[in-house]
């Protein structure tokens, strides 16, 4: 840490890192988007990703400030079970390979997770699960917004706001200029940075802090944080996974990707996804544990990766880590910004307020839905309102109620629409009350638990035979 | 007219006597008089009950030199169990990994600062409530595991018929 200021960066260092990065990624994104001809293309990046591509986006996407922000924040909080429990997160790009090939195969003109509910479920269902879609779009994009401006604050002093606009005004630009075209070849280049990166922090870390001396000053003085019976944490793990398998299941993040993959790509590559992300929290988890011996605590759980990063790297060190956090919130957002505004275009301004919206009316309104976005997030982030985790895991309590309407509504004809939405509507009302009345760690658990039993009593009790051709919608021919 | 020399001698001597005889403090230089001053920080915490071992110590103002937070489970600090250095100039500190007790803490008392002495107590979940959300948690995760791969190999096994 420089003496005078107790910062990693100066001010204008960090600044100049923003600047520069802003102007690669922006020109990058135009250069890119210059390809993009019809709305689909500018959507689904003409559904032709090839194999390399899919799984780098797979696994950059889920790299995020959860992972290089939050998976700290929860091993400084929840100790060894925050570490290896985020980890479990995996479990949604791996349990979501089957249903991609699944939706690839069932909708392969579809668009959005929202075409598949109001097709599937009708108009109740799908009103009950834009609620959800939107709700957690933006509390994600919030976090996101939240966390470039906690990193540069965290590394280099700079006001908070600076950093969250800079962050939000970056990846709206150049996702509006290359559409998930840019968003999927800047995430492969991403992808490659936040692996190198993590492996030289990691490396680093225990060349200079013994993992010897970490274990013996944990142990001594937070010695709870070794403890595999602690209390809050083991409540904590499933409700961890039931909350990445909601967020991977219901987003469009993830569906508009199975959809824009090329044949039978979606499978393989988000099971690889899946298997290179699962040791990445391990890596930015245990960077936590590392604060206590080095002297640090932080003012807030979340700044304790960064922070500790910088201490043990140095300047150079923080550079490194700037790159690598500011690289994963930007592939992060750039996604969800692409797939909100597929949402807001394609299900409701196309499908409930413009049918005969021309293909080249669409492209221009999901411009200014990605800007639209883009503000209001801004807006949102302005008052830092919560921490990062405690902000996501609200989010929990929506996304878990869809995880059994998802996966039986892909392979089960019996579930109706009347079900699926009393199950995510029943089962976030539930998910609301055990946030609040007993904490963030069981809110996805408990909205789970209840969309589960309703689903079960649905299937029981209906004799519906759904229709899977009626999923395969054909667009009608617009000039 | 006196000797200039003797003159001398007994205005240095005159002018060593009133230095010696002024309180210490009014030799000092200004930015010294600033050091020593005394602030008192007022010390609160995010919560009086922990229940996840993890809370945030907070100061009413902005650090103005290096503080240390000392902890004990004695009120009156007669053995303290941990230090902790205050990081840079945040007013907030966030503390983890403490075990059932109650714990009190107050900035080290210095020339330059000292505070209030504040309380926490931190209670864990009780390990049947803990146990109970863990084995739900993994028997509902054993359902939809199951519900999912069944229900996609006997897809597969009908599109290959």
């Amino acid at each position: 840490m420089s003496e005078a200021s107790g910062f990693a960066l100066s001010s204008s260092l960090g600044l100049t890192l923003v600047v520069l990065f802003g102007i690669a990624w922006i020109a990058f994104g135009w250069y890119l988007g210059r390809a993009n001809k019809t709305h689909e293309d500018f959507a689904l990046a003409g559904r032709n990703v090839g194999f390399a591509l899919a799984a780098a986006t797979a696994m950059a996407t889920w790299v995020t400030s959860n992972t290089t922000l939050v998976a700290p924040q929860l091993t400084y909080q929840f100790g060894i079970w925050g570490m290896v429990g985020y980890s479990f997160a995996a479990l949604g790009l791996i349990l979501f390979a089957p249903l991609a090939a699944r939706i690839k195969r069932l909708m392969p003109n579809g668009y959005t997770s929202g075409d598949f509910i109001r097709l599937r479920y009708g108009r109740t269902a799908w009103w009950v699960f834009i609620i959800i879609s939107v709700v957690y779009a933006f509390g994600w994009l919030i976090s996101l917004g939240m966390a470039g401006g906690i990193l540069l604050e965290a590394l280099s002093g700079l006001d908070y706001h600076i950093g969250m606009s800079a962050i939000l005004l970056i990846c709206v630009g150049y996702t509006l200029f290359g559409g998930l075209r840019a968003v999927i070849a800047t995430d492969f280049i991403q992808a490659l940075i936040i692996i190198v990166g993590v492996v030289l922090i990691a490396w680093f870390l225990i060349d200079t802090v013994s993992l010897e001396s970490i274990h013996h000053e944990v142990q001594s003085n937070h010695p709870q944080l070794l403890d595999l019976l602690f209390p809050a944490a083991i409540m904590f793990l499933f409700n961890n996974i039931f909350f990445g398998l909601g967020e991977i299941f219901h987003s469009n993040v993830w569906w508009s990707r199975a959809l824009a993959f090329k044949g039978k790509v979606a499978f393989k590559a988000y099971l690889l996804g899946g298997f290179l992300w699962l040791p990445i929290p391990i890596v930015t988890g245990f960077i936590a544990l590392a604060a206590p011996q080095l002297g640090i605590f932080p003012p807030s759980a979340d700044m304790v990766g960064p922070m500790v990063a910088a201490e043990v790297l140095g300047k150079i060190g923080a550079v490194v880590v700037f790159i690598v956090v500011f690289s994963a919130l930007a592939s992060s957002l750039d996604s969800l910004l692409a797939a909100t505004s597929d949402l807001v275009t394609r299900d409701i301004y196309h499908k409930l307020l413009n049918p005969q919206a021309s293909d080249k009316h669409l492209l221009r309104f999901n411009r200014y839905s990605i800007l639209g976005l883009g503000i209001v997030t801004w807006l949102f982030c302005l008052p830092q309102i919560a921490t990062l985790g405690a902000l996501l895991n609200f989010a929990g309590a929506f996304v878990a109620s869809t995880i059994f309407p998802v996966v039986l509504g892909l392979y089960q004809r019996r579930l109706t629409g009347t079900y699926a939405a009393a199950a995510m509507a029943l089962g976030t009302l539930s998910g609301l009350i055990g946030y609040f009345a007993i904490g963030f760690y069981v809110a996805a658990l408990l909205s789970c638990i209840v969309s589960a039993a309703i689903c079960g009593l649905g299937l029981l009790t209906s004799r519906a035979r759904f229709d899977w051709q009626q999923l395969n919608e054909k667009e009608e021919p617009t000039s | 007219m006196p000797k200039l020399d003797g003159f001398s001698i007994h205005i240095a001597l005159l002018f060593l006597i009133t230095l010696l005889a002024r309180p210490a403090a009014a030799q000092s230089t200004p930015d010294t008089e600033q050091a020593q001053t005394t602030t008192e920080y007022q010390l609160f915490l995010s919560t009086e009950r922990s229940r996840e071992g993890y809370f945030v110590v907070s100061l009413d103002q902005p650090p103005q030199a290096q503080l240390t937070l000392q902890q004990s489970s004695d009120k009156n600090f007669n053995k303290i169990d941990a230090e902790f250095v205050w990081f840079g100039d945040f007013t907030d500190m966030t503390l983890t990994g403490f075990g059932d007790g109650d714990y009190f803490f107050r900035l080290k008392p210095t020339a330059v600062a000292t505070s209030n002495v504040v309380q926490l107590q931190v209670q864990h979940y009780p390990s049947w409530q803990a146990y109970g959300l863990f084995f739900t948690g993994l028997f509902l995760f054993c359902i939809l595991v199951v519900t999912l791969i069944g229900l996609h190999m006997r897809t597969r096994r009908q599109e290959v018929a």
